[in-house]
């Protein structure tokens, strides 16, 4: 439909890129958002809408990586230009990926729906929102061309990283206290690293942004402050979160 | 009416009164008439003239201007409009059929950045439920009606209408090749975030509320039980157990109280306040009424300003309260007869917002937060020692009201502590930017 114009100007091309990578972020928001909401509600209805709405990002994301090997074939772009390219295709795997976590956490939630309720675990919302306020802030990052929004978004990461320790601390003491609600716990430490892991993806895209942005990468290790060991195992163990679904 | 128009008409009269004249001079020369009449004729015809073209020149002047409002409005109407939209206070936005906008309202321009004219809509706006409504109206639907939260600093919520205006002039061009599309699309939204919040505020209120009351209520009841039971007759007993439950109903109140105030702040929160509020004097006047607590705890407040500090941009009251409780909480928790120092001292940016700041720290030697509690400290009712924030007076509301007012201000709140040494907080405001004069469209 939007092939009117047969002779289109390489930014627009580009803005229809861009496009496609915001209505992709647009999609992954909500799809958190309904998916803890879900959790917190134990609303089944909506935690299957947040499951199901993983397919448009997925098309999206095809579309993406289509529109923009199409572009690097047909124009043979140089430098900058190539980096641009290359840097939507990697925001546009990125934005898929959180897509994937969200997913996850409406399985999870599926199956929570039917265990012991917990005590309302208000970390999770904030978690969540923070997380999106960095998938809409870093998206603006790289369409506006603001590459100090986008070191914002990377510093913010630590604050989500913090607020999963304290989560994890506070359900090991109820598991402690409470053995049948073990299970219950474990799913609800999984779905908080899921949070956390798309906040890591938005601090990867605020990179990417960087790059494209400023034409050198963002130095200085990010502050990374995992202290518990057992925290540091399940990080290694949950990469993949499709791979060791125990929920689907 | 100007004069100029009428010395104009009167010169514009001469060739007639010259032609009358000439006229009955050629009739005098064939000796048709007498000179004297003739002159005298020719004069009082020459002043009718004069006086009849003149008032004719005025009515012809009268319909000529009134026709040229009439035409150069018309010629306006389309500006104008655009006025009439740059001054509605709500976004408005009109995109073509490619999703590109094509104007945007100054609402917009704020809600959205400066830049987005002539670029695709879905990268500035990206809820997918509107982007879904857009696509339903752009395949022919005349209206889509939804309501939509949008993620930011702040949330908010608004009541959006996505209309499709059709496009007259499209159809007139006659060779078919026309470069005006064939409609328009408006986006327009209405901001309801202060109804939306105000709904869910309500049943937060109740439940925290009666969360909250329920422990000093039921020692309360307990007291009055033992005093109607076993302690009934016991004087010494009584006296004490009245003074516990005076303390109690003392506390239920300020919780009353500190819960109303963050249910209002919450209310406003996104609106930021506008006035300009110099720090010095709340400063002074936060340290001042914490004499008392200085006093019984033998501490010391230091107060360290550089000379020129700007205003910062924002609500003093609502200052001053975050700034107390702030201060009071060092006070609270610091090693006794130790020094608090409030200082305020001006920054290039803001985290997150990244406007220029003055950034307000409060710093006490004291034994610290342990850092698994940092992050949660600005919910409300959390406390790190509950039974001793407790014996402390303490409601637990202290720092969430700090967050509110803060993000109210679209300012930056940070909480820094290392254990055993002492907790630094800082603040970080908007500067002042003067009554802002509304931005003019590119
Ligand atoms: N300067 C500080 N040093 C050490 N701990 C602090 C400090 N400030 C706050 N805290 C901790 O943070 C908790 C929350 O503080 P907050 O001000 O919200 O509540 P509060 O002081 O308990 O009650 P109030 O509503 O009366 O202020 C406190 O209970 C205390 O444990
Ligand atoms: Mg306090």
């Amino acid at each position: 439909m939007t092939d009117i114009h047969t002779i289109k100007s390489y930014d627009d091309e580009l803005d229809q890129l861009r496009a496609i990578l915001s209505e992709m972020a647009g999609l992954a928001e909500m799809q958190l958002a309904n998916a803890v909401t879900a959790l917190m509600a134990r609303d089944i209805e909506l935690a299957e809408k947040a499951i199901a709405s993983d397919k448009k990002i997925d098309l999206l994301e095809q579309r993406a990586e289509e529109k923009a090997i199409e572009v690097i074939a047909r124009r043979a772009p140089l430098a900058d230009d190539l980096r641009e390219l290359v840097a939507t295709i990697k925001i546009s795997n990125a934005l898929e990926r959180i897509g994937d976590y969200s997913k996850n956490i409406a399985k999870r939630t599926t199956v929570l729906v039917n265990t012991l309720p917990i005590r309302q675990i208000s970390v999770l919302p904030e978690m969540a929102q923070e997380a999106q306020r960095m998938i809409t802030d870093v998206l603006d990052a790289f369409i506006q061309r603001d590459s100090t929004r986008a070191i914002d978004v990377w510093t913010r990461d630590e604050r989500i990283d913090l607020l999963y320790d304290s989560l994890f601390r506070e359900l090991l003491t109820y598991m402690m206290e409470k053995p049948q609600i073990i299970t219950a716990c474990t799913h609800l430490l999984f779905i908080a690293k899921n949070i956390e892991r798309a906040g890591d993806q938005a601090t990867n895209i605020a990179e990417i942004a960087y790059y494209v942005i400023e034409g050198r990468p963002m130095k200085d290790a990010r502050p990374k402050r995992d202290d518990t060991a057992f925290a540091r195992a399940s990080k290694d163990e949950q990469s993949h979160p499709d791979q060791q679904d125990s929920a689907s | 009416m100007s004069t100029g128009k009428i010395i104009e008409s009167g010169f514009r009269i001469l060739p007639i009164q010259i032609l009358v004249v000439v006229l009955l001079f050629g009739l005098h020369l064939l000796g048709l008439v007498d000179v004297l009449p003739a002159l005298i004729i020719a004069a009082v015809i020459g002043i009718a003239f004069f006086w009849m073209d003149r008032r004719y020149r005025i009515v012809v002047n009268r319909l000529t201007d009134a026709l040229k409002t009439a035409r150069s409005t018309q010629r306006n109407l389309a500006p104008l409009r655009a006025k009439i939209a740059e001054g509605i206070d709500a976004p408005l936005l009109l995109i073509d059929p490619l999703r590109k906008v094509l104007d945007a309202n100054r609402p917009a321009r704020t809600l959205f950045g400066n830049n987005l004219i002539g670029r695709d809509v879905s990268l500035y706006v990206r809820h997918p439920d509107i982007l879904e409504a857009l696509g339903k109206v752009m395949q022919g639907a005349p209206i889509a009606r939804l309501e939509a939260s949008l993620t930011g600093a702040v949330e908010r919520i608004f009541s959006i209408s996505v209309s499709r205006v059709d496009n007259s002039r499209h159809a007139s061009d006659s060779d078919g090749e026309s470069t005006e599309p064939a409609f328009y699309v408006v986006i327009s939204m209405h901001d309801i975030t202060k109804m939306r919040v105000a709904e869910r505020m309500r049943a937060d209120f109740v439940a925290n509320a009666s969360h909250e009351l329920r422990t000093p209520l039921s020692s309360v009841i307990g007291f009055i039980e033992t005093m109607n039971g076993p302690a009934k007759g016991d004087e010494a007993a009584q006296e004490r157990f009245l003074g516990i439950m005076e303390e109690e109903s003392r506390r239920m109140v300020r919780l009353i109280d500190d819960l109303l105030s963050l249910s209002r702040i919450e209310l406003d929160k996104h609106v930021q306040p506008k006035s300009s509020v110099p720090l010095e004097p709340i400063l002074k006047g936060v340290a001042a009424s914490l004499e008392p607590t200085v006093q019984k705890r033998h501490m010391a407040i230091n107060i360290l300003v550089p000379d020129s500090l700007e205003p910062v941009q924002g609500d003093a009251d609502q200052i001053h309260q975050m700034l107390q409780n702030l201060t009071s909480n060092a006070l609270k928790y610091a090693y006794e007869g130790s020094t608090v120092t409030l200082s305020a001292q001006p920054v290039d940016r803001i985290p997150e917002s990244g406007q220029r700041g003055i950034a307000i720290s409060i710093t006490d030697h004291g034994p610290g937060i342990p850092p698994e509690h940092l992050p949660r400290l600005t919910e409300r009712f959390y406390r790190v020692d509950a039974a001793r924030s407790r014996k402390l007076g303490g409601t637990g509301l202290g720092l969430a009201i700090v967050k509110h007012i803060v993000s109210r201000h679209r300012g930056h709140l940070d909480i820094r502590s290392i254990l055993g040494k002492g907790t630094t907080v800082t603040i970080s405001l908007p500067i002042y930017q003067g009554p802002r004069e509304p931005e003019d469209h590119p």
